[in-house]
């Protein structure tokens, strides 16, 4: 193809890709329609990720939920793709996973992404220490995101979940062995 | 921030990392799947889905990897995915003959794996003369668009402008060569040889 055949080829294909249209406003209930949906997709990600393992290794739910014991709630909610992942214990991590032969290494980044996505931060009080909601409960740790007290810090998230995974992967490894 | 710095804060901040895309990236990526949309005789019904997934999708790790692996530009990479999505859903309605299926039918259709197989190797090409043709007149692009967009004879074009068909061959050929030299600029004369 000639150089100018291929300038006529690719202008045809760009108006007919609209690459030449002006950028038009976002509606904003779109806009904050996604931004919303940002916030629980990871979550979302995960839970099919581990509810496809589960199936394939022939558990069900319930039961495989219930092997969290007093936890069994919280596991459902995580496997239904609701919650935050921390609300489990990095050693009933590595049990579940291990019950369903899932190696945390193949769900290492959306695992990290989903954790991260939940790790907050206190706001900074005046004569107070400054805390991370992490190492609160559930619930606090939902109140405390519902309050708006708290702040997203991307760097420290990720050195959390980063941290958090390593520790499922490692009582993962100890159950594998 | 960079794209691939953006592509970064979406794995460890995935709000933040959408709101930045969103806010960056996303009155043009709504542009162009609209104008798609119309100049492929298709309403733009479907497009608010489908624009929505996209970028939503940008969460999956794996299409980010995706993203990377072409180069790491976000507006390309996530135009290209949804034009496959808008293609993969006009399919299934033609199959289905209908020209609205329930939204969920129609999104698991659209939707059922990972990023299309078959890479688009012009793209890169066309998101640069994107940005080149923004930089010409109006009347230069409106030009180029009716001949090459709509496939205006150059007779048409005499008579739409209310010209002669000399006039209009020459502005024709004076926007190519604007183009041209908008694309040489750019270092990526080479791109054109075939």
């Amino acid at each position: 193809m000639s150089e100018s055949d291929r300038l006529g080829h690719l202008l045809r294909r760009a108006f007919e890709s609209g690459v030449d249209a002006q950028p038009v406003p976002v509606p904003e209930a779109l806009r904050e329609r996604i931004i919303e949906r940002a916030g629980t997709y990871s979550g979302e990600l995960l839970g099919e990720k581990l509810r496809q393992a589960a199936s394939a290794a022939g558990w069900s739910l319930g039961d495989l939920a219930a092997e969290a014991g007093s936890r069994a709630s919280d596991a459902r909610r995580v496997l239904a793709g609701e919650g935050d992942p921390q609300c489990l214990e990095a050693k009933l991590w590595g049990k579940l996973l291990a019950r369903i032969d899932l190696n945390p290494a193949v769900i290492r980044d959306l695992f990290k992404q989903t954790v991260s996505s939940y790790v907050i931060f206190s706001k900074p009080v005046e004569g107070q220490v400054f805390g991370r909601t992490t190492g609160l409960s559930c619930e606090d740790r939902a109140s405390a995101l519902a309050s708006g007290d708290v702040v997203r810090d991307p760097d420290r998230a990720g050195r959390v979940a980063e941290a958090f995974v390593a520790d499922v992967t490692e009582a993962w490894e100890r159950l594998a062995r | 921030m960079t794209d691939e710095q953006l592509l970064v804060l979406l794995g460890f901040d995935p709000q933040a990392g959408i709101t930045e895309v969103v806010d960056r990236y996303g009155g043009q990526l709504l542009a162009r799947l609209r104008t798609y949309a119309v100049r492929r005789g298709r309403g733009v019904d479907d497009v608010e889905d489908i624009y929505q997934d996209a970028l939503i999708r940008l969460l999956v790790p794996e299409h980010r990897a995706d993203c990377l692996s072409r180069g790491g530009s976000i507006l390309p990479w996530i135009t290209w995915w949804a034009k496959h999505r808008l293609q993969d859903v006009w399919r299934a309605q033609n199959r289905a003959g209908l020209g609205d299926l329930p939204e969920p039918e129609m999104l698991a259709a659209a939707c059922e794996e990972d990023p299309p197989s078959e890479v688009n190797e012009d793209e890169q090409d066309l998101e640069v003369l994107g940005q080149a043709l923004a930089k010409l007149s109006p009347r230069a692009r409106e030009i180029l668009m009716l001949k090459y967009g709509q496939s205006y004879t150059y007779a048409e074009l005499a008579s739409y402008f209310s010209t002669s068909v000399g006039a209009v061959k020459k502005a024709a050929h004076d926007a190519r060569s604007r183009l041209q030299e908008l694309l040489a600029n750019e270092g990526v004369t080479e791109t054109w040889k075939g």
